[in-house]
């Protein structure tokens, strides 16, 4: 079977939609965590600066916006992270064993 | 060109790299009385040494055009994260950031989060995909569908274009900042820039640029964490005594730990963070980095890796610019005529360097320094290696010479030259512009990318109904837009030609150009009823395979 056949093979198989699905899935929440905090910060910086001015113990230099903005980098790693255990563990199995069916 | 100008052209540069030392560097003890940095100089040396050693190794391994351009897709994950990293994080990048945090303090760290969240968005957006479906460049990926002589000029356009406006940024900073830390005059740092990374890249194709660049973050790494750690030792290793203390001495007081003016029109701010997020998403030069994994699950651990590297750098220089406030701000060695508070030394840069200084004396200085210069090679490196695929890679064989088949030794060959033209336009960009302010330039490159490159890069991977034609007109759409609107904006208009007025009120053009250029590509896709566009929608499903399992991605070459 060449590369040709076992791709429209693959493409029709559930197990090929499945693995779409749930990579479409994780992509469009982390997505949207990651974008949302950074827009929040944004529009903080924007609208609400005081609040990102404020110190995080009284009279403290360490401010709120020091922490969160420390917090997004945080966020974004983890968000890294997270991705490439999930793909490495769940889809690259799946997508395995998907080929695995489908040359059989 | 022709060859026999190239070769002449050459044997110029070549004899004036080697004049230059002795006298820049008399030039240099002569000017501003600066002693030369025989530490600085010994360790770039050593540098050089290492690094032409790789180069060696590496042209005897490069056989094929696979292994010139993707280093046989062989580099693994963790080499290819730190490359990554290496790739991205500049001299100006360092530099620029230690210093707007000395100056503006919290808009420094502000400012370095939209260069960092551009890397989860590459990871879920593009990096398995682009493995999957890439081969060289980026454009082939756009062109897997969509293969049309239009299409790939475009796409190729849009691709130099980011490469150029980087590279005179960055010949341009390699430029000063040589001659203020090597003491070597201007003309002839970028001459030994020039010549440098013709050497790597011609012969050591991508695995010699790999290294380079690989060796360089480590050595960044290293460097800025001794900065800090030594910097922060001063402050018995407790973040917020240095932040009281950095309060103290900044005249902004308690409102540096705070957002400034920098970031507060929000139109602008959005506009900036698209631009970084994503322009970032389509750097020829970072994108091709991809194609250097054998597969999909390397391309997610680079990464990782690379995205750790660069949030801990930015965090880094945060602490590290916070420390100079405190410790560079009130010390009046660094400054001119010795008044601490007056004009800095070397200029306003300088931060990072003079921090150095006072923490480890010259032997320091001249290892920050070797490191900054190591830094603008291995960019420039990719840089010139992205560039010249573009031009023999996607215009010359697939475009030019698209009826006859060009092999891939051929290929290969012409890269090469191609580069060797492109070290010499640098050259000569890096001293036309000269003097000029050229930091636009970098918004300008990640404008573009985000308008240009984008736009059809995501389309053609994730949009079953788009077309050559969409695709074409939505990037020159794009490419058209970003570049008049940051010609037309305060930063050029105004500051650059001197113009009272800005026509354009917003320094990024992103917010407007980006979205266009997607307008542009929906419609003129919807519009389009040819027989090609018919096929492209129905090449999606096989597309769609490949980008999701590796089916019949290029593999590893094996040696």
């Amino acid at each position: 079977m060449n590369n040709l056949d076992m791709a429209e093979r693959v493409s029709r198989h559930a197990l090929f939609k499945e693995l779409v699905t749930r990579r479409a899935r994780l992509v469009r929440s982390l997505m949207s965590v990651g974008l949302v905090a950074y827009f929040i910060l944004i529009a903080l910086v924007a609208f609400r600066p005081q609040i990102l001015r404020m110190p995080v113990e009284r009279g403290g230099a360490t401010t709120v916006g020091v922490v969160m903005a420390v917090a997004i980098l945080a966020l974004g790693w983890i968000i890294t992270w997270i991705y490439v255990r999930r793909a490495n563990s769940t889809f690259d199995r799946l997508s395995v064993h998907l080929l695995e069916e489908v040359a059989r | 060109m022709n060859l026999d100008q190239t070769k002449r052209a050459v044997a110029l540069i070549a004899s004036a790299g080697l004049m230059s030392l002795p006298q820049g560097a008399a030039a240099a003890q002569q000017g501003d009385g600066r002693p030369l940095n025989v530490v600085a100089i010994g360790i770039f040396f050593v540098f050089v040494g290492i690094t032409f050693a790789i180069t060696w190794w590496a042209a005897k391994r490069t056989k094929t055009a696979k292994d010139f351009f993707s280093a046989g897709a062989g580099i693994s994950g963790l080499q290819n994260g730190l490359a990554v990293a290496g790739d991205y994080l500049s001299a100006a990048t360092m530099l620029g950031v230690v210093s707007l945090v000395y100056a503006r303090g919290y808009d420094g760290l502000l400012y370095c989060i939209g260069f960092f969240i551009g890397w989860p968005v590459i990871l879920l957006l593009m990096a398995e995909r682009v493995r999957n479906l890439g081969r060289y460049t980026y454009v082939d990926i756009i062109a897997y569908r969509l293969d049309h002589v239009g299409v790939r000029c475009m796409a190729a356009l849009g691709s130099l274009t980011v490469v150029f406006f980087y590279l005179i940024v960055q010949m341009v900073g390699a430029g000063e900042l040589v001659q203020l830390m090597f003491g070597l005059q201007y003309n002839y740092a970028i001459i030994s820039v020039g010549i440098l990374m013709i050497v790597y890249v011609t012969f050591g194709g991508m695995i010699a640029t790999t290294w380079v660049q690989l060796i360089k973050a480590v050595l960044i790494m290293f460097g800025a964490t001794l900065l800090m750690v030594l910097a922060l030792a001063h402050f018995n290793f407790d973040f917020e005594s240095l932040a009281q203390k950095a309060v103290q001495v900044h005249a902004g007081g308690n409102a540096i730990m705070g957002p400034g003016g920098l970031f507060s029109d929000p139109v602008s701010s959005l506009s900036l963070s698209l631009a970084t997020v994503f322009g970032l998403c389509g750097m020829p030069h970072i994108l091709m980095r991809f194609f250097t994994v054998p597969n999909a699950r390397e391309a997610r651990t680079s990464v990782l890796v690379a995205a750790t590297c660069i949030g801990y750098m930015f965090v880094a220089m945060f602490v590290i610019g916070l420390a100079s406030i405190v410790i560079v701000s009130t010390d009046g060695r660094f400054f001119e005529g010795g008044h601490a508070g007056g004009k800095l030394l070397g200029g306003s840069n300088m931060v990072a360097l003079h921090l150095a200084t006072a923490m480890g004396g010259n032997l320091f200085l001249g290892f920050l320094a070797a490191v900054m210069f190591a830094t603008i090679l291995a960019v420039v490196s990719g840089l010139a290696l992205a560039g010249a695929s573009s031009i023999s890679h996607d215009i010359y064989v697939n475009v030019l010479r698209r009826k006859t088949t060009v092999s891939g030794e051929a290929e290969v060959h012409l890269t090469r030259k191609v580069t060797i033209v492109i070290g010499i336009v640098a050259v000569l960009l890096g001293i036309v512009f000269r003097g000029q302010n050229v930091a636009f330039l970098v918004s300008l490159a990640f404008n573009v990318a985000a308008s240009a490159n984008f736009p059809p890069l995501l389309t053609s991977m994730y949009w079953r109904g788009v077309t050559a034609r969409g695709v074409m007109w939505g990037g020159l759409a794009g490419l058209v837009s970003s570049v008049g609107m940051v010609i037309l904006s305060p930063a050029v208009w105004k500051t650059v030609l001197g113009h009272s007025h800005a026509i354009f009120p917003y320094d990024h053009s992103a917010l407007f150009s980006m979205p266009l250029a997607f307008l542009v590509i929906y419609v003129v896709s919807k519009l389009d009823r040819s027989p090609a566009a018919e096929r492209a929608k129905l090449a999606f499903d096989l597309q769609m395979v490949r980008a999701q399992t590796g089916l019949g991605a290029e593999g590893a070459s094996q040696h």
